[in-house]
């Protein structure tokens, strides 16, 4: 059994960018969901949103995730142009086929109805849009007619096949096929189309736009039907638009903060949504599953509206969607605190991971470190200057019983006692880098962290680890004190977590990377046997520690 | 010339002048690169300054001197020409078929022409996959086939 056992993970939300819609997929079976951020893959439970998978094979950061007609794969995409198509059936998702279709970055894709090809659209130099056989990567069409990059793509889900893609150059195009071909191009936009979706009967399809416009076309032949909520539809940018099951409804999501329920037989808007009146309530993405329907702000915040309710959504989920850099447990453990690199701080139910974010005016820049005291909060952020910068290799712990500093800089550690609110130094210590130094809670030990631990017994200040302090193959970000002082862990840049009792290297050498192609931040003790991590990746995962 | 260039700009196209392209002359490239079907396509710019638009498809019984022909001939307008031409040539006795693109921008054509022309290059250019060579031809020396085998060849060494 290894030393960590993994209990939950509390998933980090979608990383957005302001102006970019944001493309959130559906599950064929109507249970999950499916977003992206950094370089890994989310697959969410979308009624019970503590149950989330997280796929993290990408290299580069991910963009866009679906899942195939026949809901074995899921194919997902990045930064650089690269498709991976992997299974969904197994744990371990296997992976099936790799491509590289673009030269840029994927926008967006689509599966064709028998799960066998698919088209993925984006930048590139050249090409901005590929459409290939997945298990084979044989090109099945020419994609042409667009100038500038492409933002969306959908493919019709009965024969005979088609597919629509919307792009950069204010046009709409239409394809025949397979294999496709260029059929026609669609001029009704004055502005960046950003998303086109296909009812699911396929009779119809629909793009929205930054005009903030939204046409119906004739989903077999493409001829203009109709333009829906005429003369605009929303005040702003139209991000992503989604069909309900019976196709005879459509959900969008705007830049001008709302979301809307249109009657697509009527074009009349049937509900709006008001989101909030801030620049972070922008709706970048839309997805309608079953009675779901779903919204992401540009905060991250996913919002589950409510018909009857439009003003106040159903179920908000929030979190974090930057690197979490702090995290710090209450003293009995049901609670904590966890900070981004955005400045935002989250409260948490350690238990169920219920969360609501701190309101009021925060850190407008990273928070390094929090501390908790009684009632208070205590945080300190990089707020303002440069010159708080090198206080991040610079790590100072107090002892216990507060007579005594520690402090740990590039070159050295330094001990200081404490009179009176007066430092003086007391021993001088070589150690080179130190990340993180932290005594025990009984205030018997001091440990300091580098690229090895160190663990000084303060009756003697002898190093106690020795040599057996290189567990890690790379330099440790953090470390952490149980509460019963007996144990501790430490984390570092190689993702790894390791346990130490009382100087002794404990367990066997780690095997489960923590937070994969990514690092912990910050670790804190829930209770004696368990521990939850803070990553760059945004996620919380919360382990269980065997004796 | 006393049309405006930029009516309407940004719509149909996001090309520089505003000028857009119409479908067809994307449908006859294709017929070229997937099936061959003719020697070569010439586009102009409709006289109302909107759209790229097909002038000529010519059938394999034409040749080269006839494409010649006809881009003097729009000199002799004072216009311009973009023009696509299917190249087949033998290398080491390996038959080869390239797709060459031209921009015809004579000397004596006006500059408003000129200016057009390449403005709009890239709205028609960008939606063509395949183009092996790239030719910007100005006089007559820049027409010789010598000049486009020339092109096409070293695209391919």
């Amino acid at each position: 059994m290894s030393t960590f056992t993994l209990k939950s993970t509390y998933a980090s939300l979608p990383r957005t960018t302001r102006g970019q819609a944001l493309v959130i997929n559906g599950d064929p079976k109507g249970e999950n969901f499916l977003y992206c951020n950094s370089s890994n893959v989310y697959i969410r439970n979308i009624e019970n949103s503590s149950v989330s998978d997280v796929y993290h094979e990408h290299s580069k950061e991910t963009t866009v995730a679906k899942y195939s007609p026949s809901r074995f794969y899921i194919a997902s995409a990045d930064k650089e142009g690269k498709v991976r198509v992997w299974d969904t059936v197994n744990q371990e998702h296997i992976l099936k086929k790799e491509h590289h279709a673009l030269s840029g970055a994927i926008k967006d894709l689509d599966w064709t109805m028998d799960s066998q090809k698919i088209i993925v659209v984006g930048e590139g130099r050249e090409r901005f849009a590929r459409a290939f056989t997945f298990d084979s990567g044989n090109s099945v069409g020419d994609m042409t007619g667009h100038v500038k990059s492409i933002n969306a793509v959908a493919i019709k889900q009965s024969r005979p096949m088609r597919a629509a893609t919307g792009s950069e150059d204010y046009t709409t195009v239409f394809y025949e096929g397979p294999p496709f071909k260029f059929k026609c191009t669609k001029p009704e936009h004055t502005n960046f189309v950003n998303c086109v979706r296909y009812s699911p009967d396929g009779s119809i399809f629909i793009s929205g736009g930054s005009d903030g416009k939204l046409f119906m076309y004739d989903g077999s032949t493409s001829d203009f039907i109709a333009e829906i909520g005429e003369p605009k539809a929303h005040g702003g940018s139209i991000f992503a638009i989604c069909f309900s099951q019976d196709g005879k409804k459509l959900l969008s999501a705007s830049g001008d903060k709302t979301a809307k329920i249109w009657n697509i037989e009527e074009r009349v808007v049937e509900t709006e949504f008001v989101l909030g009146k801030q620049v972070n309530d922008m709706q970048l993405g839309c997805l309608w599953q079953g009675n779901n329907m779903i919204t992401v702000s540009l905060s991250g915040y996913i919002n589950y509206l409510d018909p009857e309710n439009p003003n106040q959504p159903k179920k908000i989920i929030k979190g974090h969607n930057k690197p979490i850099t702090s995290v710090v447990v209450t003293e009995d453990g049901s609670r904590m605190y966890s900070a981004g690199s955005d400045g935002l701080i989250i409260s948490w139910d350690a238990k169920t991971s219920d969360c609501d974010d701190f309101k009021g005016k925060g850190h407008t820049n990273q928070v390094s470190d929090m501390v908790l005291d009684g009632d208070y909060l205590i945080t300190v952020s990089m707020d303002d200057t440069i010159r708080f910068n090198s206080l991040q290799s610079l790590d100072y712990g107090i002892n216990p019983s507060g007579t005594e500093v520690a402090v740990g800089s590039r070159t050295r550690l330094y001990i200081f006692s404490l009179n009176n609110g007066t430092l003086s130094e007391v021993k001088t210590l070589p150690a080179q880098e130190v990340m993180d130094v932290q005594y025990s809670p009984d205030g018997a030990y001091l440990v300091a962290a580098r690229n090895k631990a160190l663990m000084y017994n303060l009756a003697e200040w002898k190093d106690e680890i020795g040599n057996w302090g290189e567990q890690h193959t790379a330099k440790i970000t953090c470390l952490k004190w149980s509460p019963d002082s007996r144990r501790f862990v430490t984390a570092s840049l190689d993702s790894y977590l390791v346990l130490w009792e009382l100087g002794k290297f404990v367990g066997e050498k780690p095997t489960v990377k923590a937070h994969p192609l990514s690092h912990v931040n910050k670790i804190g003790w829930l209770d004696n046997n368990t521990i939850v991590t803070a990553g760059q990746d945004s996620n919380l995962k919360i382990w269980a520690v065997s004796e | 010339m006393s049309q405006k260039l930029h009516r309407n700009p940004g719509r149909h196209s996001a090309a520089a002048s505003g000028v857009g392209v119409a479908d067809e002359c994307m449908q006859v490239f294709q017929e070229v690169k997937m099936k061959h079907k003719w020697l070569y396509i010439i586009y102009r710019i409709s006289d109302d300054h909107k759209k790229i638009i097909v002038e000529e498809k010519a059938t394999h019984d034409k040749t080269y001197n006839d494409f010649v022909m006809r881009m003097k001939s729009a000199e002799a307008k004072k216009q311009c020409r973009y023009a696509v031409f299917d190249v087949r040539f033998l290398q080491n006795d390996m038959p080869q078929e390239k797709l060459a693109f031209f921009l015809w921008s004579p000397d004596g054509a006006t500059v408003k022409q000129k200016i057009l022309y390449t403005t709009s290059l890239k709205a028609l250019r960008k939606k063509m996959e395949g183009i092996t060579a790239e030719i910007q031809c100005t006089d007559d020396s820049d027409l010789t086939m010598s000049n486009v085998l020339e092109r096409c060849l070293n695209k391919y060494t």
